[in-house]
C-alpha cells in the first residue's frame, strides 16, 4: 500500500485542555468507504500549517486508521491531548478537469481518435 | 450602486450646473439618481412645494434622530444642527459602522468648513457624486441640506434593498407589493397615493406581526385613524420613531414620495431580521426533508433485499433436492410445481430484483447529488449478493428441469421394460408348463419298437424347439439385467421369476440330455415308424414354432417416438403380412397331411392312433393359425393408432414450433430495437422516456403470446415429446430472452428517469446531456451502456481531465474510480459519469450552508433550543431534529441546549474536531 506519490508524514497535536478545538473538519471512516480524511482546516487554529485538506489519515495515536469507523475516529480525537497522527499528504484531493473537453459527434467519429491520441498533454494539473 | 451613481456626462453636467445657478434646486439630484428624479419632473420641482419641504423636514430629522439616538445625541433643526458637520459626521459614522477622521474641534467658519468636507468626502467616497458645497451645509441652506440626507438616506437605507437586481426604488416597492399583495384594499403602486389611506402600512406590519393589529377591521374610509394606528404601532413596537405626519399625508393631493420610501425603508429593515430566519428554516427544511426521504429508501431497499433474500434461500433446497418417489405420476406432479414456479412464481422476484437494482442506483444517485455519504447496505445485501444469490438460483433451477426430464424417461422406460418382461415371462411359462414332467417320464419302456423311435424323433423335434426358446429365455434375462440397471422398484420380483425361469431352464436342458441318451439307447431296439406321421411331426413343429413367433410378435409392445420408427413398424407389418399367403399353404398342407393318415387308417380299419412322432395336434395348429389371424388387423389397429398418435405429436410440434418461429425473432427484433434506443437518444429525454414506456406497453400487450407458447410447450411435455427439429427456439431459451428484454427495458426506463432527475435537479441543459451522452457513447465501443476503466480514463482525459500515463496519473485514476464505482463492479454507469461530469460543490447543500441556517435561527448561539426548533421548523422535522440532535455541552450552555453543529457535520459524514 506504500505510495510515493503521497510522501507519509507524522504529525502531532498537542493542545492544553480538551475545551480547544483542534481547528479541523473530519471525513470519512470505514463505515462510509471513503478513507478518513481531512476536509478543512480552520485558520490560525492549532491543527493550521500542520494538517491540510486533503490529507488522508492513516494512524491515530498509533492506532491503524484505515479500518475505523468514523464516530471511533472522532472519540479518539476528542478524548485527546497529545494526537499523534501519521498522515498521507494530499490523498484526497480532488481532481478536476483543466481544460475544455472534445467535443462528440452523435456517431463514432475518426477525427476525434486523432485528437485524443495525438495531443500532448501539459503537465499544469490542478489540484484543489 | 455604480448604476445609480455614475459621473454623468458632459451634457448632463452642464444642465446640471445651470439649474443649481438657476433655480437653487437639489443638485445632487440629477448625477444622484436618474431613476428618482426624470428629467420633465424636475422642472416642477424646480418650484418646491411647501408642504413636501415641511414634510421632508419632519421625516429627515426623524430619521436622523433614529440613528443618532444610538450615540445618545439628537437634532432638533436640521438645516441648523448640521452646520458645524460634527453631528454630521457622528450620523455617517452610526450609519455606516465605519471611522470618520477626527473632527476640527474650533469654532471658526473654516473649522466648521473643514467638518463638513470630512464628511461629504466620506460620502463621496462610497461612490456617491455629490454637487452641494460645504459652504451651502454651514450656511444652513436647507434646500441643500434636505437634498444631502436624502442622498444619505438613498445611499444608506434604501440602496442596500434589492430585490431581483433591480433599482434601490423598484426593489423597495417590490418588496411592498409582494408584501401586501394578499391584503384587500391595498394597491401599491407608487410612494406617494398608494399609501394615503394609510391600509398599505398597516398591511405591512400585520403581515409580518399578525399579533399587533387586526387587519380585517379597518376600512379604506378612515386614513386618518389608519395612519395614526400604524405609526402608533410601528414607534411602540417595531422601535420606528413616527417621521411622518398623518394628516399631512391625507390631505396633500400626492405626497413627496422621498418621505414616504425613507419610512418604509425603515419597516423593511426592522422586518429583514424576520426574513433572514425565514429563510434560514426553509433551508433547513429542504436539507432534512432529503436526508427522510433517503432514510425511508435505504430502509425500503433493506426489505426488499431481505425478502428476496429469503424467497431464494427458501426455494433453493426445493430447487437442489433430488429425492425421488420412482413413479411416473409423481415425477409429473413435480414437473408441474416447477412449470408454475417458472410462470407464476420466479417473474415476480425477477422484477423485484430489477427494481432493488435500479432503487439503490436511484438512491445512490440522490445521494451524491446532494453531497451526502454513499449508502453502504447491510452486511450480506448488496448488490453484488443478491447477484450473486440470483445466479445460484438459476443454476439450481436449471439442474432441476434436465433431472426432472430425465427422471420421467427412466421411469418411463423402465415401465415399459417391466411390461415387456411379465408379457415374456408369460408365454415362456405358457409354453415349459409339464415340460419337466414328460421329460422325467419313462413312458417309452414299454412302447414298441416304432413307438420308441418315433419317442426319440419327438424328443429330437422338443430339442430343437427347446433350442429355439433359448433365444426368450436369454431376452427375458437380459430384460430383468437392464430393470437390475435402471433401478426398476420391483426389482426384488422381476429377479425371482427371472431367477426360477433360469433354473428351470437349466434343469430342462439337463433332463433332455439325460432324456436323449436314453432314448438313444433304446432305439436300436426301435425300427417300426410311421412315414406319414414323420412328415406332419416335422412340419407341424416348425410351424407351430413359427405360430408362436409369429403370435408373440403381433402382440409385441411398442415405444417409440417419432414418425419414422411408426412408418418402420407398419413397413415390417406389411412385409410379415405379404408372408401369410406361403404360411396359408403350409397350413393346408400340414392338414392334409394328418387328413390323409386318418384316411388310411379308416380305409384300413385300423384304430386311430394318435401320431407318435408330435404331441402338436392338428387342432392345436388350427386353433393357433385362427389366433394369428385375428392378431393380424388388431395389430393393424394398434400400429394404425399409433400412428395418428406420432401424427397428433408432430402437429403439437409445429404448432409449437410455428409460434415459437414468430415470437423469437419478435423478441430478438425488439431486442435490437431497444439496444438502438439504447445506444442513440433522440429528441428530448422525455420524449425517449415517452418511447420506451410505449414498448413498454406493447410488452405487455405481446404476454398472451408467450402465455400461448407455454401453453403449447405444456401439451408437448405432457405427450412425452423429447425433440422438436421444426424450430431453433425451446421454451427455456424464449422464457430467458423474454425475461432479459424486460428486465432491460425496466433498466432502461430507470436510467433515463433518472437522467431527467439529474437534469433536473443539476440544472444542466439538454444540450449538455446531449454531449455528455455522445462522449459516453463515443468510448462504449463494446455499446454495453457502461464503461471499462480503460475506457472511463480514456473519456475523462478526452473530456479535459489531465491524467498522466504514469504512476501519478494511475493513483489519481484509481482515487475516481473509487469515486464513481462505490460498489467496485469494475465498470461506470452512465449515471455515475454523468454525475461525476456534472459534479459541483453546490451553495446550497454543505455543512456549512447548514449550519449558518441554524445559526440564524437560534439567533447567533452556538446551540439552539427545542423551543426555538419547534418555533422554526415543521412540528415532524423539528421532532426529527431532536430525536438526532446531542446535548450542547459548551461552557456557555444552558438546560435544554442541542448541539446543531454536530448535528449537521454528521448529516454529511463529517466532524468538526
Amino acid at each position: 500500500m506504500d505510495n510515493p506519490l503521497y510522501p507519509t508524514i507524522p504529525v502531532l497535536l498537542e493542545r492544553s485542555n480538551l475545551d480547544q478545538n483542534w481547528g479541523f473538519r473530519l471525513q470519512g471512516g470505514a463505515d462510509f468507504r471513503l478513507p478518513l480524511s481531512i476536509k478543512k482546516i480552520l485558520p490560525n487554529s492549532i491543527a493550521h500549517n500542520k494538517l491540510y485538506p486533503g490529507d488522508g489519515l492513516l494512524f491515530i495515536d498509533g492506532q491503524d486508521a484505515t479500518s475505523m469507523k468514523h464516530d471511533d475516529a472522532q472519540a479518539l480525537m476528542r478524548n485527546s491531548l497529545r494526537l499523534q497522527l501519521i498522515l498521507r499528504r494530499g490523498q484526497l484531493n480532488t481532481i478536476r478537469p483543466c481544460k475544455s473537453s472534445v467535443k462528440f459527434a452523435p456517431g463514432p467519429n475518426p477525427r476525434v481518435n486523432s485528437a485524443l491520441y495525438n495531443t500532448p498533454t501539459p503537465n499544469n494539473y490542478r489540484r484543489f | 450602486m455604480s448604476a445609480y451613481y455614475h459621473e454623468t456626462n458632459g451634457h448632463n453636467g452642464m444642465s446640471t450646473k445651470q439649474h443649481r445657478n438657476g433655480n437653487g434646486t437639489y443638485p445632487q439630484k440629477n448625477s444622484g439618481d436618474e431613476y428618482m428624479m426624470p428629467e420633465e419632473e424636475w422642472e416642477r420641482e424646480s418650484v418646491l412645494d411647501p408642504a413636501w419641504e415641511r414634510q421632508q423636514k419632519k421625516t429627515f430629522t426623524a430619521w436622523c434622530n433614529s440613528h443618532l439616538r444610538k450615540v445618545e445625541t439628537s437634532i432638533e433643526n436640521i438645516e441648523e444642527d448640521f452646520q458645524n458637520g460634527l453631528k454630521l459626521m457622528l450620523l455617517l459614522e452610526v450609519i455606516s459602522n465605519e471611522q470618520l477622521p477626527k473632527p476640527d474641534r474650533g469654532r471658526m467658519r473654516f473649522h466648521k468648513i473643514a467638518n463638513v468636507n470630512k464628511a461629504l468626502d466620506f460620502i463621496a467616497s462610497k461612490g456617491v457624486k455629490l454637487m452641494v458645497g460645504a459652504e451651502e451645509i454651514v450656511d444652513g441652506n436647507l434646500k441643500m441640506t434636505l437634498g444631502m440626507i436624502w442622498t444619505i438616506i438613498l445611499r444608506f437605507a434604501i440602496q442596500d434593498i434589492s430585490v431581483e437586481e433591480m433599482s434601490a426604488k423598484e426593489g423597495l416597492l417590490l418588496w411592498c407589493q409582494r408584501k401586501t399583495s394578499p391584503y384587500k384594499n391595498v394597491n401599491v403602486q407608487n410612494f406617494h397615493t398608494s399609501f394615503k389611506d394609510g391600509l398599505a402600512f398597516c398591511a405591512l406590519i400585520h403581515r409580518h406581526r399578525p399579533d399587533l393589529l387586526d387587519y380585517n377591521k379597518l376600512t379604506k374610509e378612515d386614513p386618518l385613524t389608519n395612519l395614526n394606528l400604524a405609526f402608533d404601532i410601528a414607534e411602540k413596537h417595531l422601535d420606528i420613531p413616527k417621521m411622518l405626519d398623518a394628516e399631512e399625508i391625507n390631505n396633500s393631493i400626492k405626497a413627496d414620495e422621498k418621505v414616504v420610501m425613507t419610512y418604509v425603508s425603515s419597516y423593511y429593515h426592522a422586518f429583514s431580521t424576520t426574513q433572514k430566519a425565514e429563510q434560514a428554516a426553509s433551508r433547513i427544511c429542504k436539507v432534512l426533508s432529503i436526508n427522510q426521504e433517503n432514510e425511508q429508501m435505504m430502509s425500503e431497499y433493506e426489505r426488499l433485499a431481505s425478502d428476496l433474500l429469503e424467497w431464494i434461500k427458501q426455494k433453493r433446497p426445493w430447487l437442489e433436492n433430488r429425492a425421488t418417489d420412482n413413479t411416473l405420476n409423481g415425477t409429473q406432479a413435480k414437473l408441474g410445481e416447477f412449470r408454475d414456479y417458472c410462470r407464476s412464481q420466479k417473474p415476480p422476484k425477477l422484477s423485484q430484483k430489477a427494481k432493488l437494482e435500479t432503487d439503490f442506483n436511484t438512491l445512490q444517485t440522490r445521494l451524491r447529488l446532494s453531497n451526502r455519504p454513499i449508502f453502504t447496505p447491510t452486511e450480506g445485501k448488496l448488490i453484488a449478493n443478491i447477484v450473486e444469490a440470483w445466479k445460484g438460483l438459476e443454476l439450481a433451477e436449471k439442474g432441476f428441469e434436465d433431472w426432472l426430464l430425465r427422471e420421467l424417461r427412466r421411469l418411463e422406460r423402465l415401465d415399459h421394460l417391466g411390461k415387456k418382461f411379465q408379457h415374456k415371462c408369460d408365454i415362456h411359462e405358457e409354453w415349459s408348463v409339464g415340460k419337466i414332467d414328460l421329460l422325467k417320464s419313462a413312458d417309452f419302456k414299454q412302447y414298441s419298437l416304432n413307438d420308441l423311435r418315433a419317442l426319440l424323433r419327438k424328443h429330437l423335434a422338443f430339442e430343437s424347439d427347446l433350442a429355439a426358446h433359448q433365444d426368450r429365455v436369454e431376452q427375458i434375462a437380459a430384460i430383468a439385467q437392464e430393470l437390475n440397471v435402471l433401478g426398476y422398484d420391483q426389482i426384488t420380483r422381476v429377479n425371482q421369476r427371472c431367477e426360477k425361469i433360469c433354473n428351470e431352464w437349466d434343469q430342462l436342458s439337463n433332463l433332455t440330455k439325460q432324456r436323449r441318451s436314453a432314448l438313444t439307447e433304446a432305439e436300436k431296439i426301435v425300427e417300426n415308424i410311421d412315414s406319414l406321421f414323420l412328415e406332419y411331426a416335422k412340419k407341424a413343429a416348425s410351424f407351430s414354432n413359427w405360430l408362436d413367433g409369429a403370435r408373440e410378435d403381433l402382440v409385441d409392445m411398442f415405444f417409440i417416438h417419432t414418425l419414422d420408427e411408426i412408418s418402420g413398424l407398419i413397413e415390417a407389418h406389411n412385409q410379415f403380412k405379404a408372408t401369410l399367403g406361403d404360411a396359408n399353404s403350409e397350413f393346408k398342407t400340414i392338414i392334409r397331411l394328418v387328413e390323409e393318415a386318418r384316411q388310411i387308417c379308416h380305409e384300413n380299419n385300423l384304430e386311430i392312433t394318435s401320431n407318435p412322432y408330435t404331441n402338436i395336434e392338428s387342432d392345436e395348429i388350427t386353433s393357433k393359425w385362427n389366433e394369428v389371424q385375428t392378431l393380424v388387423p388388431q395389430r393393424d389397429q394398434d400400429l394404425q393408432n399409433e400412428h395418428s398418435k406420432q401424427q397428433q405429436n408432430e402437429r403439437f410440434r409445429m404448432q409449437f414450433a410455428q409460434k415459437a418461429n414468430v415470437v423469437g425473432p419478435w423478441i430478438e427484433q425488439q431486442h435490437e430495437q431497444l439496444q438502438q434506443l439504447t445506444v442513440q437518444v433522440v429528441g428530448t429525454l422525455e420524449q425517449h422516456q415517452k418511447q420506451l414506456e410505449a414498448m413498454e406497453t406493447s410488452f405487455v400487450q405481446y404476454r398472451p403470446h408467450i402465455d400461448e407458447l407455454e401453453k403449447y410447450n405444456q401439451q408437448i411435455q405432457e405427450c412425452m415429446i423429447f425433440e422438436n427439429r421444426h424450430t431453433p427456439y425451446t421454451m427455456e431459451v424464449i422464457r430467458v430472452a423474454w425475461e432479459q428484454l424486460n428486465t432491460q427495458l425496466t433498466r432502461q426506463i430507470a436510467e433515463i428517469k433518472n437522467q431527467i432527475y439529474t437534469l433536473e435537479k443539476k440544472g444542466i441543459s439538454e444540450e449538455q446531456m446531449n454531449e455528455f451522452r455522445a462522449a459516453f457513447a463515443h468510448f462504449d465501443k463494446s455499446r454495453s451502456r457502461r464503461l471499462d476503466p480503460k475506457e472511463f480514463r480514456s473519456c475523462l482525459i478526452a473530456c479535459g481531465y489531465n491524467i498522466r500515463e504514469d504512476r501519478q496519473g494511475d493513483a489519481d485514476f484509481q482515487r475516481i474510480m473509487a469515486d464513481v464505482d462505490p460498489s467496485q463492479t469494475g465498470f461506470v454507469t452512465f449515471e455515475s459519469f454523468l454525475d461525476f461530469m456534472t459534479r459541483e460543490n453546490s451553495e446550497e447543500d454543505n455543512v456549512d450552508q447548514l449550519i449558518q441556517a441554524f445559526k440564524t435561527l437560534s439567533a447567533d448561539k452556538p446551540y439552539i433550543t427545542a423551543a426555538e426548533l419547534k418555533r422554526e421548523l415543521p412540528a415532524d422535522q423539528a421532532v426529527w431534529c431532536m430525536q438526532r440532535m446531542k446535548p450542547y455541552t459548551g461552557a456557555d450552555s444552558v438546560a435544554g441546549a442541542y448541539d446543531y453543529k454536530t448535528f449537521s457535520s454528521a448529516l454529511y459524514g463529517e466532524s468538526d474536531l
